[in-house]
């Protein structure tokens, strides 16, 4: 009800808010400041679902909550000269809130929980045994599109379009498959990183206890690229037949998009240096140009990307040539498989920015993604800082909105936030607090009784 | 849980002859024992060392290890030979637990040393190490195997491996297997992983290594806190020799030698000689004559080779 009221009062209040010409905020000319980013702080940041996140349910009044938990998670803050504060901790939610208002970070990272409080480290490092180590760190990956450059073509660096996006989609969905079918997780947040990229954060207890040496062999499990030919990334794929994994993502979902999304958005044969990096993947040069002559020609032979490619796989399926079994996955594979930064998943001490940060470039919100409908999702058309701090004006002074965001595009994101993430992952730490707690308890009744 | 594969029962002759070393064994050993067990024990483990720097393939090295093993680790008395292994295995726990560095090395020779040995050993033997282990792995009952046992075909062929029908599968945490998790080499469901009886070694292996590693931290406080000081008179300096102790060829005495006659040269200059010396003997045969620099030169060289005749005497005969 407030919801439909609210649209069409800012219908009005956006007329009105141009011809009264308010002074604050007329049409925001640029997409980011530090003076909006603090209304943005101020108003809109979703700082109690942050902490309830970061709590894993040990802000509650349960027996076997661990009051420090929160308080050993390292924040880092990005201010405003660049000046990089790393090791903060916060007591409480409010303490969190305050902390950020009053500094107003560029960026805000987040970092493992500790054994104890980071700010109080210097006071545990001792020669020799490091008594400062970190214990629970989210499962991270980072991809970002500038990873792909050799085989986009559509925008270069840290431009993102349309285009290009369905690379990320593509990577979306193959790990989120691979996280939950083969390795069990179930609390799963995709992130947009505001620019160029995505964020995953897997958050199920046993992602966060896992050692570096086992996050290293899931970064390891994902990846498929094994250096770099003519500048092209490419994959080698061996054996006789796939693993079921790798099997699984190209029937899925590389095929799929290779096919009908990425040969046309890249056009990838329609332009002869492009389709020469495709060619230069086969190992069997005299094929590679029977095709290059063919194509080039031009005159008899189809032009459409579709109909290259099909030409191009029955030549490499027909089994008239030897070796070029895996050709036609290595290709697909090399053109879409997800590219991740390995870096960022092997240790647990790795900083990753928070969700709901606002890009200093881009003014962009870093809102989460639903894997579920990721291709639909359009990096372009993400709330901007200036967007928010608009539909927050013309909001007006009527609303009994609980929250400020409510009244934004922001809305949506936090709803999704909550519904998909939040709450069924709070309801599982509850449920695992409470089995460890009354495994515990059992365990301790039995050997007080002592006979 | 029922293994479906396999039929036989663990006999009493399948027990192992590896240990785990989990703990010090209480027996009694003799001074000269001590240290003779654990020098042979250490050519074993210098011996992989060497393997393993020159790049050895495993068949290679399983092959190298049984015979290090073999050649060093034997005793007169048969019932011996397990506390050979043994003592000799702790006494080098004190020896390597010193430094930082040498704590590493002699994790990575022992473990090396174990896999190649596990590698060796009886199916039966080392499915009763992975018990003695308690390792979380359950083999698969037969619903679960039917179940996905097509992906398994599947994961070993795209290893190159072929797919045996007999092989039994165990399922375990993927955090367990990490090397073959990073590898694809096994299936992955729902968190679990599915492992070939053969890539079981690799669980054996890395839990035989974190237990030592710990072992070895421990060992050290031990040391420094109370046993160096204890034995100070008895084992310390014993413990401390073998720490820096060579153990390759005595090259310190004289080697055996016989005098040369003159009728042995010829052939001795074509199989012995350095090339150098070869050389210039062969320009004394064919010119009957050599330079004062030539003559020094060899005749040192003969001299020291205990061939006792004047040279000139040997030129005169060429």
């Amino acid at each position: 009800m407030t919801k439909e009221g609210s649209f069409n009062e800012k219908d009005d209040m956006e007329i009105d808010l141009h011809s009264s010409g308010n002074q604050q905020l007329k049409k925001c000319s640029h997409e980011f400041s530090f003076d909006y980013l603090k209304v943005y702080y101020g108003k809109l940041f979703p700082y109690s679902d942050i902490f309830r996140w970061m709590s894993y349910g040990n802000d509650g009044k349960h027996p076997a909550c661990d009051e420090s938990y929160f308080s050993r998670r390292e924040f880092s803050f990005t201010l405003e000269n660049d000046v990089y504060l790393r090791f903060q901790s916060f007591k409480s939610a409010t303490d969190l809130e305050n902390s950020i208002k009053e500094k107003c970070p560029s960026k805000i990272d987040i970092g493992p929980v500790y054994s104890v409080d980071p700010s109080k480290r210097h006071a545990y490092v001792q020669a020799g045994n490091n008594v400062f180590t970190p214990v629970e760190r989210e499962l991270v990956f980072d991809i970002d599109i500038t990873e792909y450059d050799d085989i986009r073509y559509c925008c270069s660096g840290s431009d993102i379009c349309l285009n290009c996006w369905p690379l990320m989609a593509i990577a979306i969905k193959v790990i989120d498959t691979a996280l939950r079918d083969d390795f069990g997780f179930n609390h799963i947040l995709w992130v947009y990183s505001g620019r160029r990229g995505v964020h995953c954060w897997v958050c199920d207890g046993r992602a966060r206890r896992l050692s570096n040496e086992a996050r290293s062999s899931i970064t390891d499990y994902f990846h498929v690229y094994k250096g770099s030919e003519n500048g092209l990334k490419k994959a080698s794929l061996t054996g006789l037949a796939l693993h079921p994994f790798l099997a699984r993502a190209y029937t899925d979902v590389l095929l799929d998009y290779f096919e009908r999304t990425l040969i046309h958005n890249q056009k990838l044969f329609s332009v002869e240096d492009r389709y020469e990096k495709i060619l230069d993947i086969i190992p069997d040069k005299s094929v590679a140009s029977e095709i290059h002559e063919k194509w080039q020609g031009n005159k008899r032979s189809s032009t459409s990307e579709e109909g290259r490619w099909d030409q191009l796989k029955s030549m490499l399926q027909s089994g008239k040539h030897k070796g070029l079994r895996r050709c036609v996955e290595e290709i697909v594979f090399s053109y879409t498989f997800p590219r991740i930064d390995m870096e960022v998943s092997k240790h647990m001490n790795h900083l990753l920015k928070a969700p709901f940060c606002v890009h200093p470039k881009t003014g962009r919100v870093c809102i989460p993604i639903d894997p579920k409908h990721c291709d639909d999702f359009d990096p372009t058309s993400v709330p901007t800082l200036s967007l928010l701090l608009e539909e927050l004006n013309a909001g007006g002074v009527q609303m009994d909105v609980e929250n400020d965001w409510e009244r934004t595009s922001l809305d949506q994101s936090i709803m999704f936030f909550r519904s998909s993430f939040l709450q069924p992952l709070m309801k599982s730490c509850k449920e695992e607090m409470e089995s460890s707690y009354s495994a515990r308890v059992q365990q301790s009744n039995k050997s007080s009784l002592g006979w | 849980m029922e293994i479906l594969r396999s039929q036989k029962k663990p006999t009493a002759e399948a027990a192992s002859n590896l240990s785990l070393y989990r703990c010090a064994p209480s027996l009694e050993v003799r001074l000269d024992d001590f240290e003779l067990y654990a020098i042979d024990r250490l050519r074993v483990l210098k011996g992989i060392s060497n393997g393993l720097s020159r790049g050895k393939r495993p068949d290679e090295m399983e092959t190298l290890v049984n015979e290090l093993w073999r050649t060093n680790m034997r005793h007169p008395d048969v019932t011996q030979l397990i506390n050979k292994d043994l003592i000799s295995h702790f006494v080098l726990r004190l020896v390597y637990c010193r430094t930082d560095e040498l704590r590493k090395w002699f994790l990575s020779m022992e473990t090396a040393l174990f896999r190649y040995r596990f590698r060796l050993e009886s199916l039966e033997s080392q499915r009763m190490l992975m018990a003695e282990f308690q390792l979380p792995y359950k083999a698969l009952n037969y619903v679960e195997y039917e179940r996905v046992k097509d992906k398994l075909t599947q994961v070993s062929r795209s290893i190159g491996q072929s797919s045996n029908v007999d092989t039994i599968f165990f399922k375990v945490p993927f955090e367990e297997v990490p090397e073959l998790v990073a590898n694809r080499r096994v299936f992955l469901l729902k968190g679990n992983a599915y492992v070939a009886m053969n890539q079981v070694a690799s669980i054996v292996v890395s839990h035989f290594r974190s237990n030592l590693s710990k072992a070895l931290v421990l060992t050290n406080r031990k040391w420094t806190s109370t046993i160096r000081e204890q034995e100070k008179d008895r084992l310390t300096p014993i413990v401390e020799a073998l720490g820096s102790s060579y153990l390759g060829p005595d090259y310190s005495q004289p080697m055996e030698f016989t005098d040369i006659s003159l009728k042995d040269i010829d052939q001795l200059a074509n199989t012995s000689f350095p090339l150098c010396m070869r050389h210039l003997f062969n320009r004394l045969r064919e010119d009957h004559h050599l330079k004062h620099g030539g003559r020094m030169q060899l005749g040192l060289f003969l001299k020291e080779k205990h061939y006792f005749t004047p040279f000139h005497v040997l030129c005169w005969t060429y």
